[in-house]
């Protein structure tokens, strides 16, 4: 008999180790089991290339909670969030346009294109702010299950019902709109410059298999806005030392808490006798028992990969077999020589110390989402780029650089099948490169090393069931009381003391740390462990 | 009871000038074609009508039962898709929830304004009730699905597929990889029932011959160019040709957005009004095509989709959201007594370079190609095709949009067209909207003049 723990994490994703740092942090044993040698699942940083440090898969800290980094006193433990300054919009005319935290120079940019919008910008911030404290809490809280009698769900319902009430009849419809309209037809609303719209409705479709003109894609915008009122905290940035800095830091802070972390300690199954979970076996045979699991890997991975269909109920696996993963990014991280000049803006100055995205204009982005929709990767993708060694020096040697393009879409079902990916990796790569190539010149000779990420190499590499980065899509029948499935969007699950932490569960992906927090919260206060 | 003028002679026009006229108004409705129907010229098909507004009205047609929509596929017409694998599960699916999608037709949609009274909430909220939680829970799973994915789940082959989502996809501007299609389907599938005997003529016949009954005046060749507001009321309307008719009421059956931007002058809005209306989105994505034909057309099909599958289908979309000329629109055949009448899915209202003569001809074209894979078009006559600029221009119709305003999350039920105008009414006094472009959407179903009516 192997030795008891309360309980088992199963992943050590920036998820999973928010969830084992609270339960350590409430004097639970806790145990994290990480399937490869480095801990932070897609948040993880890598030095692929020697001297260059990639933060090879997620490459944003996005509205990582701000009571999480106090919490788990993160920043005592290492996490320095550096701010992302701007966000550029190159376009292959030559034109640029940069928004920044600063009003008057942003109004400047966006006059250029058009004064009128320049005027809305400000109009459409507020508007958004005010809808983004409404939509805070939702985040923050586990997600009501509406088919529910019971007490604690109907009051969370009622409260949500006045929230949306208070907002009165504008604000009220403007909530609705967001859910339910697509990015682009939303936006068009407020504003009528084509150039603008488009790097800004491209939020909605980050890591989902949807394009920017498909309804729905709206309420993601709200999440840049979320990021705001955080306030002093800044949740959108970068973290020094990469993304992996902030699973480490993480995971210090559950050590420190006493949880104890294992890494190429990778699970082939979650034991169940009669309907209750007792414990795992590792890939290499051994088991290990606890009182409970908790498994930060994927709703449909764990279910159906780890537990086994035949433990689990008829209904409960229909659910899971239709949960749309379907991912559709890749991922291209360059090592380079020299800082690849901006044609439309060289050096390196404000505009590079954000985010820089390739949308320039909303028909483009449509049709690399039509590439998408037939099965092949698109052949002039949208993508957001970061340069980490701008904002933190140490990524990469004295002059040279580190640059992080996120690539949409690359879809993981190709016409052919997925299990073509390999083949089509380097031409992916070159179409990312050569479409690049149209806005700095001089990147192809700047290269020094390219690390390809397909939606197939997530899957393989990272777990990442079809390559969807968010462990499920983020559509409207997947989110709140659905995720992941009707009925189980509470972290519990069918199978008695397995529970749910990961992006598959409310609220869902991104570097949060929400649902970690959240099942942790949810585990101390049934007394499940 | 006072004086009521409709704006547009189409069958919601007329249903609505009826539904006043029972109600003891003195009605005229002014046309501004020559003949009544309007609409009704462009619609093939009554399987959506809804049969207590022809019961409320008493018009005297008779039912039967619809024609099946056949597909025409690569291999011919396929008359076997309706037994093909999962069709009537998913129908029983679909039956399911027709009982709550055709009570929320017989009413005005719930007021969801903050001034709404609770009661107001109750009906719709009674009507999930009933449908049950685990229903109510499905309905809020569907309607934000793709329609293709919602119809994988049924197992539905993806060629059976086309037939079953193109047609209700023309009321949107969707395709059916779009997310909320899905609930397009559901609903133009669930208000979907029995035809009228005769088709749409019969029922235009009867609705003429009963508003005549009732003592409506029709005035056709009559455009109306402006409604007259007085101090936050309509007065009524003036023509093209400068005369002014005078009425207590004035409902417009033509649409939202013609109504209030091009009838109504902007200082007779309320605060905020114009760009409220501005937001309604009409995008046209059908042309019309008619013609004779001297003898059967696809093995005599009474109603038939061309087009061999979802991606086909899914492209015709990406045509018109892409402004191109359409390069392999699906088709939406209705034939009835040697007549043709064609909806041409993936024509944008927005082409790039306009509705020219010569894009006009090379869709004439592409057309021809399409239809010559599947009949003999040297039996075609008479062929006439409307572009959505046609459409706009010819039967005022904003964006070309046969209903007045795409079917969509944010413009159906109390949001169609806009929370503030989702009761009929509008913010002026004696102004009333009841065309296609009000509840309930999901087909032509004739219940919006009725509703309307029923506000003054």
């Amino acid at each position: 008999m192997s030795q008891k723990y309360d309980a088992i994490i199963v992943g050590g994703g920036h998820n999973g180790l928010v969830c084992a740092a609270y339960l350590a942090k409430a004097g639970r044993k806790v145990l994290v089991l990480e399937k490869r040698h480095v801990l932070g699942g897609a948040a993880c940083s890598e030095e692929v290339y020697p001297g260059f440090t990639f933060s090879v898969c997620s490459y944003v800290v996005s509205l990582l909670r701000p009571q999480i980094i106090r919490d788990l006193k993160l920043a005592q433990f290492g996490l320095h969030v550096l701010p992302l300054e701007s966000t550029f919009s190159p376009y292959p005319d030559g034109r640029s346009l940069m928004r920044s935290a600063d009003p008057a120079a942003t109004r400047r940019e966006i006059a250029a294109f058009s004064p009128r919008d320049a005027d809305v910008y400000p109009l459409f911030g507020k508007a958004m702010g005010q809808l983004a404290r409404f939509a805070k809490p939702i985040i923050d809280e586990r997600a009501p299950d509406p088919s529910s009698y019971r007490p604690r769900e109907l009051m969370q319902l009622l409260k949500m019902g006045k929230q949306f009430r208070d907002l009165g009849d504008d604000l009220g419809l403007l909530q609705y709109k967001l859910t339910t309209m697509s990015a682009v037809d939303f936006l068009a609303e407020w504003f009528e410059t084509d150039e603008l719209i488009a790097p800004m409705s491209c939020s909605g479709i980050i890591g989902t298999m949807l394009g920017v003109k498909s309804p729905g894609t709206a309420y993601v915008l709200l999440h840049h806005y979320m990021g705001e009122i955080d306030g002093a905290s800044r949740s959108w940035g970068f973290a020094r030392g990469g993304t992996g800095a902030i699973s480490m830091a993480i995971a210090r802070s559950a050590e420190h808490f006493g949880a104890e972390i294992r890494t190429n300690a990778g699970v082939s199954q979650i034991k169940v006798k009669g309907g209750e979970a007792k414990g795992v076996v590792l890939e290499d045979g051994s088991e290990i028992d606890a009182r409970i699991v908790i498994s930060g890997a994927e709703p449909r991975l764990t279910f159906l990969g780890l537990v086994g269909e035949s433990e689990l109920p008829n209904d409960f696996v229909t659910q899971l077999k239709r949960y749309k993963l379907r991912g559709s990014s890749g991922k291209v991280n360059l090592a380079l020589d020299r800082f690849p000049d901006f044609k439309s803006r060289p050096g390196i100055g404000m505009h590079v110390r954000g985010d820089i995205s390739i949308a320039p204009n909303t028909d483009y982005l449509e049709r690399a989402y039509d590439d998408a929709k037939y099965g092949d990767f698109s052949k002039k993708p949208f993508m957001n780029i970061v340069f980490p060694s701008v904002l933190d020096p140490d990524m990469a040697p004295d002059g040279k650089h580190v640059m992080s393009i996120f690539v949409q879409y690359a879809p993981y079902h190709l016409k052919e099948g997925p299990s073509h990916w390999p083949e089509k990796r380097e031409a992916f790569g070159d179409a990312v490169i050569d479409t690049l190539a149209e806005y700095c010149p001089t990147l192809k000779d700047s290269i020094l090393h390219r690390q390809v990420l397909t939606p197939w190499d997530l899957e393989q590499e990272f777990g990442l069931t079809e390559g969807n980065i968010f462990h499920g899509e983020l559509s409207l029948e997947q989110l709140l009381f659905q995720r992941p499935a009707s009925g189980w969007a509470q972290y519990k699950t069918p199978i008695r003391k397995l529970w749910l932490c990961g992006s598959g569960a409310h609220p869902g992906g991104g570097v949060m740390g929400a649902p970690g927090q959240l099942a942790a919260r949810e585990i101390l206060m049934g007394g499940a462990c | 009871m006072g004086t009521a003028l409709v704006i547009g002679g189409g069958p919601n026009g007329l249903a609505a000038a009826i539904t006043l006229a029972s109600r003891g108004h003195s009605v005229t409705v002014v046309e501004a074609r020559e003949a009544v129907g309007c609409r009704a010229d462009l619609l093939g098909d009554t399987r959506t009508v809804q049969p207590w507004a022809v019961e409320s009205m008493g018009l005297d047609v008779e039912w039967e039962s619809s024609p099946p929509w056949l597909r025409v596929g690569p291999d011919g017409v396929q008359p076997d898709d309706e037994a093909a694998e999962g069709v009537a599960a998913w129908r029983t699916e679909v039956a399911r929830f027709a009982t709550v999608v055709r009570s929320l037709s017989a009413a005005p949609p719930p007021n969801i304004q903050s001034d709404a009274s609770l009661s107001a909430l109750m009906g719709p909220a009674f009507a999930m009730l009933k449908l049950g939680r685990s229903a109510g829970l499905e309905l809020a799973r569907v309607g934000p699905l793709c329609a293709e994915d919602w119809l994988d789940e049924w197992g539905i082959a993806r060629d059976v597929q086309a037939g079953l989502i193109a047609p209700a996809l023309i009321g949107t501007w969707m395709g059916p990889r779009s997310p909320t299609s899905a609930l397009a389907v559901l609903f133009h599938h669930a208000l979907s029932g029995d035809s009228i005997q005769g088709g749409m003529a019969a029922l235009l016949a009867a609705l003429v011959k009963r508003a005549k009954g009732a003592g409506v005046t029709v005035r056709t060749s009559a455009r109306v160019c402006r409604i007259a507001v007085s101090d936050g009321r309509a007065t009524g309307v003036v023509l093209d040709d400068d005369s002014a008719i005078h009425a207590d009421i004035v409902l417009s059956t033509v649409g939202p957005k013609r109504t209030l931007l091009r009838l109504v002058a902007p200082r007779d809005l309320p605060m905020g009004g114009e760009q409220t209306v501005r937001t309604v989105r009409t995008r046209g994505i059908v042309a019309v095509w008619k013609a004779r034909v001297s003898e059967p057309a696809f093995g005599g099909s009474r109603c038939a989709v061309i087009g061999a599958d979802t991606v086909v289908l899914e492209r015709s979309f990406d045509d018109a959201k892409h402004r191109r000329a359409p390069q392999r629109p699906t088709l939406l055949v209705h034939q009835e007594a040697g007549r043709l009448l064609v909806h041409v899915y993936g024509a944008a209202h927005d082409l790039d370079g306009g509705w020219t003569d010569a894009a006009k001809v090379a869709l004439q074209k592409t057309l021809e190609t399409v239809l010559a894979e599947h009949m003999d078009v040297a039996t075609i006559t008479d062929a006439e095709l409307w572009t959505p600029a046609d459409l706009e221009s010819e039967y005022d119709l904003e964006g070309g949009h046969l209903f007045h305003g795409e079917f969509a999350l944010d413009q159906f039920l109390s949001f169609r067209p806009h929370p503030s105008l989702s009761g009929y009414t509008t913010g002026i006094q004696g102004l009333l909207l009841g065309g296609a472009g009000m509840h309930p959407a999901g087909g032509f179903t004739l219940c919006q003049g009725i509703l309307a009516a029923r506000q003054a």
